[in-house]
């Protein structure tokens, strides 16, 4: 049972065990596990960044005055096809933190934020910024990363805040700093979204890509929001936000769905929120949550369908399959239907159960022999224009034929002779699977555990943290 | 283990669903044809937004040619519809079936404040929200949801594709995707998960919901396969990846199967670059499987029985850029094809193109309600629960 809580924890807290920790996590309480990787959690984390600077150092060219449209829109093309290449590296710089960190509960929290802060932006430059706020405050103030990534360029420019102006304004970024960043839907009135339109006008981006002030375009009247009137600005609406203790409920519920059961318990949100509201101090929220007694409670555990970027990593972090090369990482991704740096609108990506229909299903159960290079596959992934522009990209189709991915590891094979077959479908396997399958794997593995292991990634149940 | 079961794992996704749980096989629902002929609908997504000026081209109108020096198309080149307007000559077959008063052309059909991103503007159109609204379920998805309320063989929805679409994505239940329903089933059977599916005992809750999902595929892919062996189509379809999802699609509705709804895609009509060429290519795909496929509709009996529909993500701007291709625009026309219109040949207005938004057309009509028609008049369900509220609907059907 113990064991069990351990690896409950290391699932909602990270991507699950790897092959360093899952050894000796049976010495260790659910507390002192959790006090490990608080301490993991205190070093920074590292910089995605692109190997190639040329979209830093040419975005200028698509906003320079003297340049012809013509002009423009071939540099414009050419940042395009380099961020495309960046998105790759960044993708798979990511992945392989997230496989290997021993900050799993930042990463973990990066990439929660990441759904939050769901940009859609073609421009790497733009979304590396935008990225680095993000991981900047991943445990940090919910407050700081409100602020810092609403002024990201990324942000302003992917909600059009940048039309936002004094006679004209646009409503897209007030919205959804309301709706979908802060406060949830049904907590604002539509003259609020106009009051918060006005004060965030002259929020724009420089033609170097970074976040402006411009005065002119700011409309310096007064405005009336949550029972306050003045000249306010979009810091004064950022702080009357993060004032109103249902920012803290929104977020707190928000946490609560992804980290402890889709099913939000109001009475428990609300008695997070209320500590939580005082400092918005994310690790201190995770801290309550992931120290709790209730979250190690049965009806918290295995209900959680894995999104594709966890079943993705957490394969790798405990299987024999611990090498997967860039393109494929990055082909699975999109035959999964999620894609770093790519997600479907600024609403994120869907979560649970949406993420299973017959087919996605099927090929998750695969996974590991597709990753393998044992199945045969030729899947075609949707078409993404928005990233191709209409061409065609050999990313859209799968095909593998007998790659032998598998590299041979000798800690693995150190680790499975070491424990029994009981032993390793608890760690490899979150919910309980019955006895008569197990026998079921027993028979038809005949002492092999690694096939064994390849069975137990087969079961629906794998699909479960 | 791995390496032995390489034989099941075949080509498709749903390969392996043949070798599990074979205790659902017995559960299907008795849910089979009623007496009397299904309607159905196909929809034929041109994803990447195809370019509607160059489509029914306005060739008495002088902005359309102001506005695409080199890309317009010349009322020579087109093939008659009407004074006004005609066809890319690349889609005989449209003008075949026009002439035949099997064709209804809708144009302006759009949403306010439409997004210009591809995936943003598909996902209205899938999931039928409003511009500034994001659903996780789509319009068919859920028309399956209230149509499904007490049916576990969900194969009402079909999508000839590898990655369900969202608009076919419900609640409670999803439409069912492949390529080649006699690839859906592989040979090798597996005792091993045979037998795991008869010892399953769902002692967990969610782990029961995912067993519960592969029961139904698995019924599901053997009733589809099973259909579509029952009376396949002989026409020869042409054999690019459109015109055999159209074959697969037509030994389907040949038979009784429950299917009310067919979901196919094509493209990229996303030309920002050489248009020409492109849309070209594609009109010639999409012409020669849509030739076929009415034949051996009308063949079969079924036309009468089945509504074919088009759209795009959005239209294209008026103005050429400087590729010799287009840039993102707005609304569209779509296009209806059956044996059953009610109303024939193009039934509004054209484009005004005298009346631009920035640039782009302003939609006249919209998409809602042209959703709301097919939902009402010819899937015969509630436009209310499925859209949110009552839309009106139109008189092409």
């Amino acid at each position: 049972m113990k064991k069990n809580n351990n690896l409950h924890l290391l699932w909602r807290s990270g991507f699950g065990p790897n092959l360093s920790d899952i050894g000796d996590i049976n010495k260790l309480t659910a507390k002192q596990l959790w006090q490990r990787i608080k301490d993991n959690a205190s070093t920074a984390l590292p910089e995605i960044a692109p190997s190639n600077s040329f979209v830093r150092d040419n975005y200028s060219k698509t906003t320079a005055n003297e340049l012809s449209k013509v002009e423009k829109d071939e540099w414009g093309r050419k940042i395009r096809q380099q961020s495309n290449k960046d998105f790759r590296e960044f993708n798979h710089q990511w992945i392989q933190l997230m496989v290997h960190s021993h900050n799993q509960l930042a990463e973990k929290m990066s990439f929660f934020w990441h759904h939050h802060f769901a940009i859609r932006q073609n421009n790497s430059l733009l979304q590396q910024d935008a990225f680095r706020l993000i991981r900047k405050h991943a445990l940090g103030n919910f407050g700081d990363l409100l602020r810092e990534v609403s002024k990201s360029a990324a942000m302003v420019l992917s909600l059009n805040n940048q039309q936002n102006r004094k006679r004209s304004p646009n409503e897209n970024f007030a919205r959804e700093i309301m709706e979908l960043f802060s406060m949830g839907m049904g907590h604002y009135t539509e003259n609020d979204i106009k009051e918060v339109a006005r004060a965030f006008t002259g929020w724009g981006v420089d033609k170097e890509g970074q976040f402006t002030f411009n005065r002119k375009s700011h409309d310096g009247g007064i405005k009336s929001f949550f029972g306050r009137s003045g000249n306010f600005d979009g810091d004064d609406i950022i702080d009357i936000i993060l004032e109103q203790p249902q920012t803290s409920i929104f977020i707190t519920s928000k946490i609560y769905c992804y980290f402890v059961n889709e099913r939000p318990d109001a009475v428990r949100i609300e008695l997070l929120a209320q500590s939580f509201r005082k400092d918005y101090n994310i690790l201190q929220l995770l801290d309550h949550i992931f120290s709790s007694d209730w979250f190690y409670e049965p009806q918290h555990m295995a209900n959680r369908v894995k999104t594709p970027i966890e079943l993705l990593v957490g394969l790798q972090r405990l299987s024999p399959i611990s090498a997967i090369e860039e393109q494929l990482q990055y082909r699975t991704q999109r035959l999964l239907g999620q894609v770093l740096f790519n997600p479907p609108s600024i609403a994120g990506w869907p979560s649970g159960k949406s993420w299973l229909d017959s087919s996605s299903l099927m090929v998750r159960l695969q996974l590991p022999q597709i990753i393998a290079g044992t199945a045969t596959v030729n899947l075609k992934a949707k078409i993404d224009d928005d990233r191709n522009m209409g061409l065609s990209n050999p990313d859209d189709v799968i095909r593998l034929y007998e790659r032998g991915r598998i590299v041979p590891n000798p800690d693995w094979d150190n680790w499975l002779s070491d424990n029994s077959e009981a032993n390793i479908t608890t760690s490899i396997v979150l919910p309980t699977v019955s006895q008569q399958t197990l026998l079921l794997l027993q028979e038809e593995t005949r002492g092999n555990k690694n096939d064994y292991t390849h069975s137990l990634m087969n079961l629906p149940e794998y699909q479960l943290c | 283990m791995l390496i032995k079961r390489r034989e099941f794992l075949q080509s498709t996704a749903l390969a392996s669903a043949s070798l599990l749980l074979p205790k659902f096989l017995n559960a299907m629902a008795g849910n089979a044809l009623p007496n009397g002929r299904q309607k159905v609908l196909v929809v034929v997504q041109l994803t990447g937004g195809n370019d509607g000026l160059n489509t029914i081209i306005p060739y008495t109108n002088d902005l359309y040619y102001n506005n695409r020096p080199e890309l317009s198309i010349s009322k020579q080149q087109a093939l008659r519809l009407n004074d006004d307007a005609g066809l890319n000559s690349n889609l005989p077959i449209l003008k075949e079936l026009h002439d035949e008063g099997y064709l209804a052309v809708l144009n302006n059909v759009g949403y306010p404040n439409p997004n210009r991103s591809h995936f943003r503007s598909m996902d209205i159109w899938h999931s039928a929200s409003n511009a500034d609204e994001y659903l996780t379920t789509g319009w068919l998805g859920r028309y399956l949801d209230e149509l499904c309320k007490d049916c576990n063989l969900p194969t009402q929805l079909i999508e000839t594709d590898d990655i369900l679409s969202l608009a076919l994505k419900g609640d409670a239940h999803q439409g069912i995707n492949f390529r080649d329903p006699r690839k859906i089933y592989n040979k090798a059977q597996e005792h091993f998960y045979k037998n795991i599916g008869n010892s399953h005992q769902h002692e967990h809750e969610m782990a029961d919901y995912l067993y519960k999902i592969l029961g139904e595929t698995i019924n599901s892919t053997n009733y589809i396969l099973e259909k579509s062996k029952a009376n396949p189509s002989k026409a020869a379809y042409p054999s690019t990846t459109f015109g055999n999802n159209l074959k697969h699609i037509a030994s389907l509705i040949r038979s009784d199967i429950n299917t009310s709804v067919y979901y196919v895609s094509l493209g990229s009509f996303d030309t920002h670059v050489r248009q020409q060429a492109r849309q070209t290519e594609l009109f010639k795909e999409l012409n020669a499987g849509l030739q076929v496929f009415t034949q051996d509709l009308k063949k079969s009996n079924r036309f009468n029985d089945v509504l074919i529909m088009t759209f795009s993500e959005f239209g294209r701007r008026v103005a050429q850029n400087a590729s010799a291709g287009t840039d993102h625009g707005t609304a569209n026309n779509m296009f209806f094809i059956s044996g059953a219109l009610r109303q024939k040949g193009i039934i509004n207005e054209l484009p005004d193109l005298s009346n631009l938004s920035n640039g782009d057309l302003q939609y006249t009509v919209d998409f809602k309600n042209v959703y709301a028609t097919i939902l009402n008049k010819w899937l015969n369900s509630s436009v209310p629960n499925i859209l949110g509220k009552d839309f009106e609907s139109l008189d092409f059907i």
